[in-house]
């Protein structure tokens, strides 16, 4: 068989995208122009999602119009092309695709997946439209809103709940139920949970279940308990009663016998029992060993040890070894209980949110797909759409999670079957999305094994085109050495399996360079803060040499981090130690959270102060933050003095005080733009594009959810934590990114000032594992949720701890790969030594400690003493980025009041004129006479325009019958009843065009031969414009060769007309402004 | 530049000098407007206007039918759906898609399509597609879990769908004969019975009002079926021309999608005669063109109200500008932008009613009802009213009463007759309303909202829209509905489709359109935005029961045919422009749609045309965060003389003060000095806080009753008999005092305040226990207030006062316990005294806090007392549970015994703080430790 189906492993900065591209491309250009349309591939972000497609349209315009290109050259070699027919067929595939735009598949998983489902379930008629939801947070939140609101009627419920606070209040998390329910409901979305939901759900549904289950493992609890603390407590009483002081045993206090005992007797959670020791094990048991010297009666002591003493020891023991484990495993499964009905709970209400909301979740989308498909080869689901592709190229296929994969299963092997090529690139190395169900054993193993090793080739991308020379060197050796090690700590083989591509070769030829700097604790200062100190010095020690800050990024673990460095320099900047020739300037993540910004947190405060006047937090806030946009000096004292409304709205803009009363009656986002106008943020320069991005989301606020300014500040609490810049092109500054967002990017100057996460699980966030096991009572649990420890070893779910900790180390060694790896020319870290405080158990600075001292060819470049290996030499480098698009700044933020400007054409005037608020009282007006008068030609025609008029809503059917007869009235005055008629010819509202540009517009026309009549229509007083108008509208006519014009204006609320025949006539204004209003 | 319905009209008025006699037929309205306008700058006298018409109303002229509102449609298919299938499926679940099947009845009839085969057809492939047998049980079975309204076998859901398709055709007649029975029709209806019968000779052109002689057809491009047969109808039997309106770069480029309609009807028989030989040449005329990328709507709208900013200052002119707005979510960021440089700007396009403050009233209103509970409203809706805009206007004083009243009573439920004064619009909101009398209640509200003196002409508009809205509800549905509820969700689902149409003056200042009414016109520089798949073109459309296959089977439109008239709009837009200016949102949504529009690509690749490419980029660079000292001025001295008062306002400086002091000086200031508080919330989630004061109110209510009872302090394990029921009350009156509940009336627990209540419980239980085994024991003092200690300093004024509230202090034995109760993660534990004066973010406070207490009680008490041990502890969640409680303070891992030989030291630290407190130079700073600002409520302020 051919090797149809391609594995790439792509080690970092090996080319995956442009492999993925020039695939792509060589299977387009291969075929027929529209032959595109039958690729699909699968990217992991939107972002590389759009790179790609731009990627790939520039390159068909590159090979389209024949510029130079290395990769045309290549795909001309592989594809065995001549330039012309390369040429042209760029050309067909290009047009091709701009022109079929929507056929160009390339997009993420989630949105592919969106696809397929979309159009089964609107084929097949299942669920109408349902709405996709992809903040699950979202979701969460009304989820816990509703469960709570079922406490009380739901006793179960409310006892896991009152367990759960308590449990909360015990582990010292914070104390707000509904937000630490939330935060724990957000585990139902892992993929992890998602594959045994549905047995939960099954075995919750039982009623009897948990009080059941709950029995039998308080048994195996309370037997064990009840089994070991009978010989303790024999033992306790014999040595009472012998009265031995603790010194005639031997080892005296410390040895050991008493607590045995002791434990044993009284001790009620088991976990606090600990395995006795090898003294009590192999030393007591043995009756001679038992007197020390000063024991008074020593022959006593040794019979009664023989004799009571050690066969109760044997007795304990015993019981111990038998029964520990599964009492142990009983009391922490016991523990968890609640968390077992809670999520159940919490599941079922999301089901019921989800189908009464008719909504699909984003995450739930590989689970619904997998269902569908079922395990069958042929999946029906997939016809409209996924069987219409010939040619998959996944990337980051490491990231892949276990639904995602088995989903394409099918597909492609339906495709690999008919022969047709596809890819998958991925590294497993840089796996570091598990916690989003990303399973890198697919890409390591079992995908070879699932499409078939006959069909497969795996290739290795393994040129490193992004780093320099030493940087690859040291990497190479480093990780090698470092996965060993990782293997024989967790005597797991997937750490080094996976790693056993690691080595690249080199492509840049500068030598790039290495430090890596163990720090110790002293007397005054910890690791930690020698490292923080050291940050600004390595700024300053690099740009002195020429290189630039914005070339400089700082890679941190967690955000938290980043935000103490940002912090400390930021201090340092403002201290005397501050070079004057460098610059500390960083972009963090935290720096760009929109609640950062001066101008964004004003807005908030003017809102919130406008809602609660009296929250004097708001307006201290609002008034520090104008002192501080302003930028004047005015004492902080006088800033903060807002519990005097005079004081403190003197601090503001008087426009501000004026207006306030005003403001509070605008909706939303009409209201952010005046503020930002009130206080004049729109120049502060440096933060519009944090007004920007926040606008944005008063926007999409207001259109998603409402046009309510407390309701908008109420989710901006529960969201502001998430909210933050995108950083497009450049930034003058460097840049402080965590590993995990630094996948995919590189930087040539790259600091990691703390390498020093745990290898292992925090131990203050273990996370929550689902384990079952085959021994009894636990089989029929099922799944259970258990805390992660290490003392699970020594239960029955030992197997469980054993690969989550295999899982755990890995991740972490991934992370340092990731971060190791970022750099281009220089790689600058600082880790603790190992002994370092602060540093239990095992941490990757040990690991690199250890991995770097046993590697022979370290040696040179490793000094013990200084704790310091260096390698390579630092250099500035010159090269330039590529420059981006031109880009464009705001130079103001322009904002102005909308309303004053717009013209509308406006009807409510007359309707809710002040002397007719209701209804019959415009009826009785004329109002809707008017309406169907100037609508008609002819007498005949009222019924019918009536009936339109009900249909516009101006009245309602009951309100019809008035009207009618307020017109059979009206019609009966002969003069009006002839204008009606069809002795005329009629125009109704007859537009007359002006030259120049003006019109008029009137209500009624009557013509015959060189005769005309003017009829206008009026509701309300009389005016002497009304004359003029009309007379207006005669000379018109005249100029218009009409011999003989009469004109008239009938006043419809006092059934009155007008002759205006005798009057002199001068020019009017327009009739049509009258209906205009200019608004304020 | 001359636009193309300027060079029309020349032609008109050049042909026709009495140009009544011309009937012009336009695509939309929009487009006369324009013609009249270049027509009067033709003309050197009055005219009679030519007849200027859509071709809507072109065509409806010729029938007797009228078309009703979208409601009525909907609500009439359902009376016929209902008669057709027998089944009682309820209106607002109909709605959705009723509106679908409408306007796929609408277009099969527009495009002359033979029903009943094209049903028959989907009713086969429905069947196909719906038949689940190839599915296991196993599928099938995690369908239905996943979806509980899903069903595949025998099911209801699955028969009734099928049982529609096949019931399609009756439904479609029915609908129509019931329809035209009343004079009723939509559109398609009646377009296809117009061309049937100008097909049969059944009418004639004279018929109709709008009939004149000649008559021209302007600016079409994608005909439906009617219309082409209409139009090549009066082509071939009468005096009528076609104007088409198009240009060589698409026309004569086969690849271009927007040219298709055109080569389509160049090949028609009749139609092909009425293009010209050579079609107009503007489009690659020399052009400036620029093309900006920005972030999200707000990005675009502003960067294009700089550009046009400048462009005007150069002196565009803004009659002779066009800003095209394909998305119109878009249009309140340009109508504030750009109204800067703009006196009068005309904006075309609809704007939603969903938008409006008042559609946010009417949703709070049907919130505040549907939460109602007799004549109890609940505070979330209730304030949400009392801020809301128009209720605000109508009566700012009393709103913001109210809103006070509620906030600093704590009212979780508020009584109607509170909420029933003052002004005529809270009398009206405020009273009770059913399913049965919601719509008149809103119409109630609308109305009042809508007379008011006070609201805005524009909100005017909008109550007039929404009234008329309420009128047609009840017209057609009915005033009576099943739920609040399900009006709730019907009256969204209405209202969400719901547009003001924006039309002003149409031919002053700067234009501002949505996409579709830009046809046939031209403006000199042209500015379109949301250049996006998804805007331009639109998104899959809205829907349709027609599948791809059938619809391309019977020649309906498809999404290629949307993408085509997409592509017109595009290139027929700019063809006659010299500025143009085309804006896209740089950033895709969150499953990756919204790229740059394919016809934007299009331009860039293909086109020849090198537009200036830019993209929209800001620098970052907030305000910098500057560390807050303050300085003590003569004021802050002041302050801080009053704190140390010690008389009834000032209580002098609490052990909470002193803390705060402790842990960060500016934090201090704010609460003490310049009080900075927090506000005064409803608060219906309860935090620890709220949880402290519940379990100090109870045990303080326990023993406070047992002295009162028994009137002395003694305390024995009988008075714990029944303990269970006494703190089961207590909670109950702690509660109601809490949240002003009606105290006459039981209390209900509820969601969060259930919890707290049993976690209190819990804790007070286990107190009691303890203390029950501790028995006999004499309860000194329960929650005792305005203990004072007055202690020297070497400050100005010489003294200091601290004063505090004491928890509780019981002795038995010789022993005086002084303890404070925490549900925090206080410990017990502290190093030294000097520990509990350090800055470091560790400090013991509640040690610091027991240690005071004890200071002051000691200073305090009664001299028989004088010679106990004394023992400060805490009774807090972590030491209650477990099984050995243990509550004294540990000072290095020994329990405290007698503190006495600790307050030495104690004291004299004390002494140092409160110099350093009162000391002028000290200023006020922040604290180094960030974990300390983590809980702070100024962490606002300081940005930590
Ligand atoms: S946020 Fe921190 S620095 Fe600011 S007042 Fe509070 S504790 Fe002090």
């Amino acid at each position: 068989m051919t090797k149809v189906f391609s594995i790439y492993r792509s080690s970092a900065g090996s080319g995956k995208t442009r492999t993925l591209a020039k695939e792509y491309l060589k299977l387009a250009l291969e075929h027929k122009g529209h032959y595109f349309r039958h690729i699909l591939a699968v990217t992991f972000t939107n972002k590389s999602t759009q790179e790609m497609k731009d990627r790939i349209l520039a390159y068909l315009d590159d090979f389209a119009n024949g510029r130079p290109n290395e990769l045309a050259d290549e795909l001309k070699k592989e594809l065995k092309l001549d330039n012309n027919t390369f040429q042209e067929r760029s050309r067909d595939v290009q047009r091709e695709i701009l022109h079929n735009y929507s056929q160009f598949s390339i997009s993420t998983i989630d949105a592919f997946f969106q696809r397929v489902i979309r159009s089964f379930t609107r084929e097949s008629g299942l669920m109408g439209d349902y709405k996709l939801e992809i903040d699950q947070e979202l979701v969460l939140e009304e989820v816990i809103n509703d469960l709570i609101d079922e406490l009380g009627s739901n006793k179960e419920l409310t006892e896991w709940v009152v367990e759960f606070a308590k449990d909360s209040l015990e582990n010292e998390r914070a104390w707000d139920v509904r937000a630490s329910l939330r935060q724990f409901a957000e585990q139902i979305f892992r993929e992890e949970f998602k594959v045994i939901e549905d047995d939960i759900i099954k075995e919750t549904n039982d009623h009897n279940f948990f009080r059941e289950l709950r029995n039998k493992l308080g048994q195996v609890k309370s037997n064990f308990l009840a089994k070991v603390s009978r010989p303790a407590h024999d033992a306790l009483k014999i040595l009472q009663d012998k009265g031995w002081d603790i010194t005639e045993i031997s080892y005296g206090k410390n040895s050991g016998v008493m607590t045995f005992f002791e434990t044993f007797a009284w001790q009620k959670n088991i976990k606090d029992i600990k395995e006795p020791g090898d003294r009590l094990q192999n030393y007591f048991t043995k009756p001679e060993k038992w007197p020390s010297k000063t024991a008074t009666n020593p022959a006593d002591m040794v019979a009664t040890a023989e004799q009571q003493l050690i066969p109760l020891i044997h007795q304990i023991l015993d019981i111990y070894h038998t029964f520990y484990k599964d009492a142990l495993s009983a009391e922490l499964v016991l523990r968890n209980m609640y968390v077992f009905g809670l999520i159940a709970d919490i599941s079922r209400k999301l089901r019921e949110y989800k189908e009464r909301n008719n909504t699909m979740l984003l995450a739930d989308a590989p689970k619904f797909l997998n269902g569908v498909i079922a395990d069958s080869d042929t999946p029906f689901i997939y016809e409209k759409v996924g069987s219409f592709y010939r040619n998959f190229l996944i990337d980051e296929f490491q990231d892949t999670s276990g639904y995602q994969w088995k989903n394409f299963l099918p597909l492609l092997t339906n495709s690999l079957d008919q022969g047709n090529r596809s890819i998958v690139v991925g590294d497993v190395k840089q796996a570091v999305y598990r916690w989003r169900g990303g399973d890198l054993k697919l890409l390591q193993e079992q995908v070879e094994k699932q499409i078939g090793k006959d069909r497969v080739q795996t290739l290795e991308l393994d040129t490193n085109y992004r780093s320099a020379a030493e940087i690859i060197r040291f990497n190479n050796v480093l990780f090698k050495n470092a996965a060993s090690l990782v293997k024989d700590i967790t005597s797991g083989d997937l750490p080094e399996a996976s790693f056993r591509d690691v080595e690249q070769k080199d492509f840049k030829k500068h030598e790039g360079f290495v430090q890596i700097q163990f720090l110790q604790d002293a007397e005054e200062k910890s690791w930690a803060e020698f490292a923080m100190e050291n940050i600004p010095k390595q700024l300053e020690q690099l740009q002195l040499m020429g290189v630039k800050l914005n070339d400089i990024a700082i890679l941190v673990r967690k955000n938290s981090e980043g935000q103490q460095i940002a912090a400390s320099l930021l201090q340092y900047k403002n201290s005397p130690f501050a070079n004057p020739a460098c610059r500390y300037d960083v972009i963090s993540n935290e720096s760009l959270r929109l609640d950062g910004a001066a101008s964004v947190n004003l807005l908030l405060a003017a809102m919130r102060y406008m809602q609660f006047p009296e929250d004097s937090i708001a307006r201290a806030q609002l008034s520090y933050e104008y002192s501080r946009i302003k930028g004047e000096h005015i004492p902080l004292n006088e800033v903060f003095k807002v519990a005097n409304q005079v004081f403190f709205e003197a601090n503001l803009p008087p426009a501000f005080a004026k207006s306030k009363a005003w403001l509070k009656r605008l909706p939303l986002f009409e209201l952010t733009e005046t503020l930002i106008d009130i206080f004049g943020l729109g120049t502060v320069t440096g933060e519009l594009a944090y007004l920007q991005a926040f606008q944005e989301l008063v926007l999409e606020f207001y259109s998603r959810e409402k046009n309510d300014v407390g309701a908008f500040l109420e989710w901006w609490e529960d969201n502001k934590h998430k909210q933050s810049l995108q950083i497009s092109g450049e930034v003058d500054a460097a840049q402080i990114v965590t590993i995990h967002k630094s996948k995919g990017l590189q930087f040539k100057y790259v600091l990691i000032p703390f390498c020093s996460w745990s290898m292992d699980h925090d131990r203050f966030n273990t996370p929550l594992l689902w384990v079952n096991s085959t021994v009894k009572p636990f089989d029929e649990a099922g799944h259970v949720p258990i805390e992660y420890s290490a003392r699970l070893k020594e239960t029955c779910f030992d197997q469980f701890y054993q690969e989550e900790c295999v899982r755990s180390y890995l991740d972490n060694l991934n992370l340092l790969y990731v971060g190791f790896t970022r750099a281009e020319h220089a790689l600058l870290v600082m880790a603790p030594h190992p002994k370092s405080k602060g540093q239990q158990g095992y941490s990757v600075a040990r690991l690199l400690m250890e991995s770097i001292e046993r590697e022979e060819s370290f040696r040179q470049f490793w000094d013990a003493n200084s704790l310091l290996y260096k390698s390579g030499t630092l250099t500035a480098t010159t090269d330039q980025k590529k420059s981006e698009a031109a880009t464009v700044n705001l130079n103001v933020y322009p904002v102005a009041r909308w309303r004053d400007k717009l013209v509308i054409k406006q009807q409510s005037a007359s309707y809710f004129d002040e002397n007719a608020i209701d209804q019959q009282e415009r009826i009785r007006h004329g109002l809707y006479m008017h309406t169907v008068l100037s609508r008609i030609r002819y007498t005949d025609e009222i019924p019918d325009m009536l009936k339109a008029i009900v249909q516009e809503g101006l009245i309602t059917e009951d309100e019809q019958p008035v009207l009618q007869e307020q017109l059979n009235e009206l019609l009966s005055q002969p003069v009006i009843s002839n204008w009606f008629s069809k002795n005329w010819t009629v125009k109704t509202e007859v537009p007359i065009i002006l030259p120049g540009g003006d019109e008029n517009r009137i209500d009624r026309l009557l013509i015959k031969d060189k005769k005309a009549i003017v009829v206008d229509f009026k509701t309300g007083v009389h005016n002497k414009s009304d004359l003029q108008q009309v007379k207006a509208y005669v000379s018109i006519l005249r100029q218009m060769n009409f011999t003989e014009v009469e004109g008239y204006i009938l006043y419809l609320r006092d059934r009155e007309i007008v002759n205006v025949n005798d009057l002199k006539a001068k020019p009017s204004r327009k009739k049509e402004d009258k209906d205009q209003l200019g608004l304020f | 530049m001359k636009p193309f319905l300027y060079e029309l009209a020349e032609k008109l008025y050049r042909e026709h000098p009495h140009p009544e006699n011309v009937t012009v037929v336009f695509p939309n309205r929009r487009a006369s407007l324009y013609f009249r306008k270049y027509f009067s700058q033709i003309i050197e006298k009055p005219v009679f206007s030519p007849r200027l018409i859509t071709i809507e109303e072109f065509i409806s002229a010729y029938s007797t039918l009228q078309v009703p509102d979208k409601l009525e449609l909907i609500h009439r298919l359902y009376k016929a759906y209902r008669t057709v299938t027998h089944t009682e499926e309820q209106f607002d679940r109909f709605y959705f898609w009723g509106e679908m099947l409408i306007r796929d009845f609408d277009e099969v009839d527009k495009y002359m399509v033979n029903a009943p085969l094209l049903f028959q057809d989907l009713s086969n492939q429905k069947e196909l597609d719906s038949r689940f047998d190839f599915l296991t049980p196993e599928q099938l079975a995690f369908l239905r879990a996943f979806w509980g309204n899903f069903d595949g076998k025998d099911g209801a859901t699955k028969n009734k769908f099928l049982n529609l398709w096949r019931q399609l055709p009756d439904v479609y007649e029915e609908f129509k004969k019931q329809l035209k029975n009343e004079g009723f029709a939509y559109e398609g209806l009646i377009h296809r019975e117009v061309a049937e019968a100008f097909a049969s000779g059944t009418i004639k052109a004279e018929s109709s009002p709008h009939y004149a002689p000649e008559t021209w057809f302007v600016g079409f491009n994608a005909l439906t079926g009617a219309e082409e047969r209409i139009l090549t109808w009066f082509v071939d039997n009468t005096q009528s021309k076609i104007h088409w309106d198009l240009d060589d770069y698409y026309l004569n480029n086969k690849t271009q999608e927007a040219g298709e309609f055109f080569r389509e009807y160049q090949s028609h028989a009749v139609l092909g005669k009425t293009f010209e030989a050579n079609a107009p040449v503007n489009f690659s005329l020399k052009k400036n063109m620029r093309v900006v990328g920005a972030a999200q709507p707000v990005g675009q709208a502003k960067i294009m109200s700089q550009l046009l900013e400048q462009e005007l200052a150069d002196g565009m002119i803004p009659e002779e500008t066009l800003i095209v707005l394909p998305d119109e979510k878009l249009m309140l960021p340009v109508l504030h932008g750009i109204s800067a440089s703009v006196d009068k700007l005309n904006v075309t396009m609809g704007y939603p009613l969903t938008n409006t403050p008042m559609f946010n009233l009417i949703e709070l209103l049907i919130e505040l009802q549907t939460h109602r509970r007799g004549d109890f409203y609940h505070h979330r809706q209730v304030l949400s009213l009392l801020n809301h805009p128009h209720v605000i206007s109508a009566d700012p004083a009393s709103a913001n009463e109210k809103r006070k009243r509620i906030q600093s009573e704590n009212w979780v439920m508020v009584p109607g007759s509170m909420l029933r004064t003052d002004h005529v619009l809270q009398k009206l909101i405020f009273c009770e309303a059913t399913e049965t009398s919601i719509l008149e209640y809103l119409r109630q509200v609308v109305e009042q909202v809508g007379a008011l003196a006070q609201t805005e002409a524009v909100d005017k508009e909008f109550a007039v829209h929404f009234l008329r809205f309420l009128n047609r509800m009840e017209d057609v549905l009915g005033a009576t509905y099943s739920s609040l509820k399900a009006f709730l969700q019907l009256f969204r689902q209405l209202v969400k489709t719901q547009k003001i149409p924006f039309t002003g003056e149409p031919l002053r200042g700067l234009q501002v359109m949505g996409v579709l009414e830009t046809r046939n016109l031209d403006f000199k520089n042209v500015f379109i935005l949301s250049l996006n798949e998804g805007s331009l073109p639109s998104g899959s459309g809205k829907g349709s029961y027609i599948p791809y296959n059938i619809r391309k089977a019977y020649r309906l439109p498809t999404v290629e045919h949307q993408d085509s008239i997409y592509a017109y709009l595009f290139y027929r837009v700019m063809q006659r422009a010299e500025n143009v200016y085309l804006f896209y949102n740089s950033e895709t949504d969150a499953l990756g749609q919204g790229e740059m529009s394919r016809y934007l690509q299009q331009l860039l690749y293909e086109s020849g045309i090198k537009p200036e490419r830019q993209v929209l980029h800001n620098p970052i660079h907030p305000l910098e965060i500057k560390p807050i000292t303050i300085p003590k001025d003569q004021e802050i001295l002041e302050a801080l003389n009053r704190l140390n008062e010690g008389n009834v306002y000032f209580k002098g400086i609490s052990p909470s003060a002193l803390n705060s002091y402790l842990e960060c000086r500016l934090q201090f200031y704010f609460r003490y000095i310049a009080k900075v508080r927090e506000p005064n919330e409803v608060e219906e989630d309860i935090d620890a806080r709220i949880m402290g004061t519940f379990l100090h109110d109870v045990m303080e209510l326990f023993y406070k009753r047992i002295r009162e009872k028994k009137r002395s302090k003694d305390i024995i394990a009988g008075d714990f008999d029944r303990m269970e029921a006494t703190i089961d009350a207590l909670l109950d009156e702690v509660f109601i005092k809490k949240y002003n509940l009606d105290p006459t009336k039981k209390v209900e627990f509820e969601g969060q305040r259930l919890v707290v209540r049993e976690v209190v419980k819990r804790f007070a239980l286990r107190i009691l226990e303890m203390d029950k085994a501790y028995t006999p024991f004499v309860m000194e003092a329960v929650e005792q207030s305005g203990v004072l200690y007055r202690i020297k300093i070497n400050q100005s004024p010489g003294y200091a006062v601290v004063g505090g509230k004491i928890d509780r202090v019981d002795s038995k034995d010789g022993l005086l316990r002084i303890i404070d109760y925490k549900t925090g993660k206080d410990k017990l534990d502290f190093e030294s005294v000097a520990s509990l004066f350090a800055r470091d973010g560790k400090r013991n406070k509640a040690a610091f806090q027991t240690l005071i207490y004890a200071l002051l009680y000691q200073t305090n008490m009664n001299p028989a007392a004088i010679n106990s041990r004394i023992s400060p502890g805490l009774i807090n969640r972590l030491n209650l549970f477990e099984e050995a409680t243990e509550f004294g303070l540990r000072l290095a891992k020994a329990p405290v015994k007698d503190v006495k030989f600790l307050l030495l030291e104690f004291e004299d630290r004390l002494r140092k703080l409160l110099e350093e407190i009162f000391n002028p130079e000290t200023v006020f700073d922040q604290t180094t430790v960030i974990e300390t600002c983590r809980i702070c409520p100024y962490k606002n302020i300081c940005y930590r």
